[in-house]
Formats: structure tokens, C-alpha cells, sequence
């Protein structure tokens, strides 16, 4: 797709949590409209930080983050947040966590996407719309919460380790269906993800992090064709992709003092 | 159930009236009181006492741990006085409520609202701790109001505690309400039970236990109603 002018940018943010740990340093980055940014570092690095403060979360302690050309100052309806905890809520069935959104007073006036029968459809859980969040396996309450993030139409979607609970099976079938959604709703992403293969895989450009305090060390641009499948996991160009990613971290990592403890 | 009436009325044989009266003789008291009205006049007495008490111990602990789940000042603040609100005598405060409070409603709601209170402020501080920090996240992040976030999210996540909350305190109220009837004339199951002690009236005394027991099976039976209507997950 067709990539637009910048929608989201990152200045100089630093981040010092309340018990004095540095937990991102001057980071820097900007996303265009539409683009797949994945951003991949070692545990503990603060991709997490760097997450809530996009969404709005927490302020930086230093430093700015501009969504469509405004400063962030707290949690925005443009923009969807979907962590590694499907985060769900237990009493109300599928097709109502799926509508939640519509009912806050933020979204008024939003267009939805779809209407949440046909999210569940496109989600592939045709059939379990009036299922409570206990009778769905890990990877079914994903699809949930994916179609809850998408519904409100969000320009921007940040996910955190949406997929690092599952097995690689469900997570290959989920970041197949995230890759086809997104094609379809031009949404601009931003995945915070462990799996250099899943990076790649959803990326045009995946950001990499060094150790804490987090810095974007390095960037690898992904060029392969859309939609992405994972039969091309075995062909040279991705596999030459993953190798530049994995040279990138271990190369970031011994920069650093503290891979040392990690390692 | 049977069989616990038929040891009393085993034991009863053994025994004169005063001591033991027979469950017959309990049962027959029981319907005279009925008959005259007495024992509807003195259960819904005590039962609006006890939830009068409820209400108002209710929507003190709602209030305090609302903000004491929110607030790390106010639960360093106020959870050592809530802890110590359970050291209290209330036995020995009631002749204080009535001194202070006249003979009226005031002093046994307070009596009932003084006993719920600490059962439910802890339920109500653990269902609103009890909301997964992801949750919280998630709705934050859909820049919910504060109102939607309390409607959406909290009260239904700390539902369950507030009933279990509620289970413990609507026998608790009615203790409260009994106790307080205790030490002052004129109303209620408690008060029935006292007038029976002091006439060596054992069948009275009885009866009035009976009844008391009855009120409490009947507002915790309630209490589990509402909850299994309520909680369908
Ligand atoms: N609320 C907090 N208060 C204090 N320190 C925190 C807090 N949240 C995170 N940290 C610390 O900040 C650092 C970065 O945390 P963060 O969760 O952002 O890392 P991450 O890169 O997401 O790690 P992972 O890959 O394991 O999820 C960690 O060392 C963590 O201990
Ligand atoms: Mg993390």
C-alpha cells in the first residue's frame, strides 16, 4: 500500500520510572501513515514503556510523542491498544466485547468498521458469538480482543507481545489474519514483539532496541510483497530479513554492559 | 432438620418447660404470636432496623473503599482505623448509642450499620483491587470517563465481592439490630426474646430465637437469590 506523510512521531523520549530506573533513552522514530513498524529488543529493554507512553498512558519523563500532528497528552480514541492479556471481560459474551467500544462516549460518532457480528466473522469465530471469554482457548480471546481494537476504526494500532502466550501454531494463524486485516483497513501498526520471524513477517521496517535503558539501535526494512504468507519464511529473501535482525541484536547487545547480566 | 427435632423433643422429656420446652410447645407459642400480630410487628421491626443498618453501613464502606482501593494516602489513612473499628466492643457501645441517640430508629441502625460495616468495606476495597491491570489498561486507553470506567469495568469485576460482602453482613445486621434491642423497651425480635428471659418465659424466649433465625436464613436466602440472578457467567 501506498505510504502516506508521517502520523505518529517519537522525539528524543526518555523515560526514568519513580524508582530511578532508566528505562528508555533518547528514543527516536517516525511512522508513516499506513506503515507496519515492529519493534523487537531484549526483555526488560522498555518496549512496554515505550508502548503505554505512544498510547497515552504514562508521560515521558523527557521527551514528546506527536499523533497527527498534535503533542500526546493521555489515552486517544485514534488509537487502539492491545496487550498480550486478551484483557476481556468475563461477563459479557463475545459479540459484547467486541461492541464495548461503541458504547463509550469517546467513540461517538465514530463509524464502526464493521458491526460486531461481521468482526467475528472476519475474525473466524463464526458461531461463538454468544460465548463467555472462559470457553475460548488463548488464540480465540485474541481474535476478540483484535476485533474490539479494530472496531473503532483506529488509525493507529499498537500491540504489545499480542501473540507471545500462544503456540506457534495459533500464533502463525493470528499474525496471518492481523497481516490480511490490517490490507483491508489501511491501519497504521505498531507491534512491540520477542519473535524476530513474526517481526519480519509483519513488518515494513522492523526498529531495534538495545538493552535498557531502550534506544532504537538499529533498523532493518523489510521489502517483500503483501500479503505476507508463511510459506515465504523459507525463502532467502525473509531468511536473509531474520538474519539481518538477529545480527542487529546480538550486535546491539554486546554494545551494551549490562547484555552481560542478561545474557 | 428432622432429625435435630426430634433429639430436641427427646431431650424436652427430660427436662421442665423452663429449662427445655418441647419444639410442640415452642411451635404453638410460636403461631399465638403470629395470631396476635406480635410476631410480624416485632420481625419487621427488627428487619427494618437491620437494613436500614445495612444501607447506611453500606454506603459508608462503599464510600471508604471506593477510595481506599484508589488511593495508596487514603488506605495508609484509613485502613488502620477500619482494622480497629473491629476491636470495638459493640455489646458494650450500645447502652452509649441509646444514651446518645434517644430510643428511636437512629441508635439500632447504627448498631446494625456499626457491624456490616467492616465486612463490607474489605470486600469492596478487594472487588475494586481485584480488577486485572490489563483491563484497566485497555479501558484507559479507550479514554473512558470516569464514570464509564467505574460502570464498565469496576462495579461488575468487584460484583462478586460485594456479594459475598453482603452474604456475611445481612446476618450480621440483624445481630447488630437484635443486640441493640437488647438494651432498650419496646420493639422488635430481641426485645422479645429479653421481655421472655426476664419472665422465665423459656417458650418465648424460643419462639423469639426461632423467629430471629428464620429472619436471617430468610435475608441471606434473599442476598443468594439476587446474587444467582445477578452473577450469570
Ligand atoms: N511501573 C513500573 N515501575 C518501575 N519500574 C518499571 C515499571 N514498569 C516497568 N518497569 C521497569 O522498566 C524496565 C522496562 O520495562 P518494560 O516492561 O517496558 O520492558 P519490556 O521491554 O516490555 O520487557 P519484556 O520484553 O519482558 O516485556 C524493566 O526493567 C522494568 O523492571
Ligand atoms: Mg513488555
Amino acid at each position: 500500500m501506498l505510504m502516506g506523510e508521517t502520523i505518529l512521531s517519537v522525539e528524543r523520549v526518555r523515560h526514568v520510572y519513580p524508582t530511578s530506573l532508566a528505562a528508555l533513552h533518547d528514543v527516536r522514530f517516525c511512522v508513516r501513515r499506513g506503515e507496519r513498524v515492529a519493534v523487537i529488543g531484549p526483555s526488560g529493554c522498555g518496549k512496554s514503556t515505550l508502548l503505554r507512553i505512544i498510547a497515552g498512558l504514562i508521560t515521558p519523563t523527557a521527551g514528546q510523542v506527536w499523533l497527527e500532528g498534535r503533542p500526546v497528552a493521555g489515552p486517544s480514541s485514534r488509537v487502539s491498544l492491545m496487550l498480550q492479556d486478551a484483557a476481556l471481560l468475563p461477563w459479557r459474551s463475545v459479540v459484547q466485547n467486541i461492541a464495548l467500544p461503541l458504547e463509550l462516549r469517546a467513540f461517538r460518532g465514530v463509524s464502526p468498521l464493521a458491526t460486531p457480528q461481521e468482526l467475528v466473522e472476519w475474525v473466524g469465530l463464526s458461531g461463538f458469538e454468544r460465548a463467555r471469554p472462559s470457553e475460548l482457548s488463548g488464540g480465540m480471546a485474541q481474535r476478540v480482543a483484535l476485533a474490539r481494537a479494530l472496531i473503532t476504526r483506529p488509525p493507529v494500532l499498537l500491540l504489545d507481545e499480542p501473540f507471545g502466550a500462544l503456540d506457534a501454531l495459533t500464533r502463525e494463524a493470528l499474525t496471518a489474519l492481523l497481516d490480511q486485516l490490517l490490507g483491508q483497513v489501511g491501519t497504521t501498526l505498531i507491534v512491540v514483539t520477542h519473535d524476530v520471524n513474526e517481526a519480519v513477517f509483519l513488518a515494513d521496517r522492523v526498529l531495534i532496541c538495545t538493552p535498557r535503558p531502550g534506544h532504537v539501535g538499529a533498523e532493518v526494512r523489510v521489502d517483500l510483497p503483501r500479503p505476507r504468507r508463511w510459506e515465504m519464511a523459507r525463502e532467502a529473501d525473509f531468511l536473509s530479513y531474520v538474519t539481518q535482525v538477529r545480527d542487529c541484536l546480538s550486535l546491539l547487545a554486546y554494545r551494551h554492559p549490562s547484555a552481560l547480566a542478561t545474557a | 432438620m428432622a432429625a435435630f427435632v426430634l433429639a430436641w423433643h427427646l431431650l424436652s422429656l427430660r427436662y421442665p418447660t423452663f429449662i427445655l420446652p418441647s419444639p410442640q410447645l415452642v411451635f404453638e407459642r410460636m403461631i399465638t404470636l403470629a395470631l396476635d400480630g406480635t410476631l410480624a410487628t416485632c420481625t419487621l421491626e427488627t428487619l427494618r432496623e437491620a437494613l436500614a443498618g445495612l444501607l447506611l453501613g453500606g454506603m459508608v464502606a462503599g464510600i471508604f473503599g471506593f477510595w481506599i482501593a484508589h488511593s495508596r494516602f487514603a488506605d495508609r489513612l484509613l485502613s488502620p482505623m477500619i482494622v480497629a473499628t473491629q476491636g470495638i466492643p459493640f455489646v458494650a457501645i450500645a447502652p452509649l448509642l441509646f444514651i446518645w441517640f434517644g430510643n428511636g430508629l437512629l441508635p439500632r441502625m447504627l448498631m446494625a450499620g456499626l457491624i456490616v460495616f467492616f465486612p463490607l468495606a474489605v470486600n469492596v476495597v478487594e472487588g475494586f483491587r481485584a480488577v486485572p491491570p490489563s483491563l484497566r489498561d485497555v479501558f484507559r486507553a479507550m479514554s473512558v470517563t470516569r464514570l464509564e470506567l467505574l460502570t464498565k469495568l469496576e462495579l461488575p469485576a468487584a460484583l462478586p465481592f460485594l456479594f459475598a460482602g453482603l452474604r456475611v453482613s445481612v446476618t450480621l445486621s440483624v445481630v447488630g439490630a437484635i443486640t441493640a434491642e437488647f438494651f432498650s423497651a419496646g420493639r422488635g425480635l430481641g426485645y422479645l426474646v429479653r421481655l421472655g428471659s426476664g419472665l422465665y418465659d423459656t417458650p418465648l424466649v424460643m419462639a423469639g430465637v426461632v423467629a430471629i433465625i428464620a429472619l436471617a436464613l430468610g435475608l441471606y436466602a434473599s442476598v443468594r437469590l439476587v446474587e444467582r440472578l445477578m452473577l450469570i457467567r
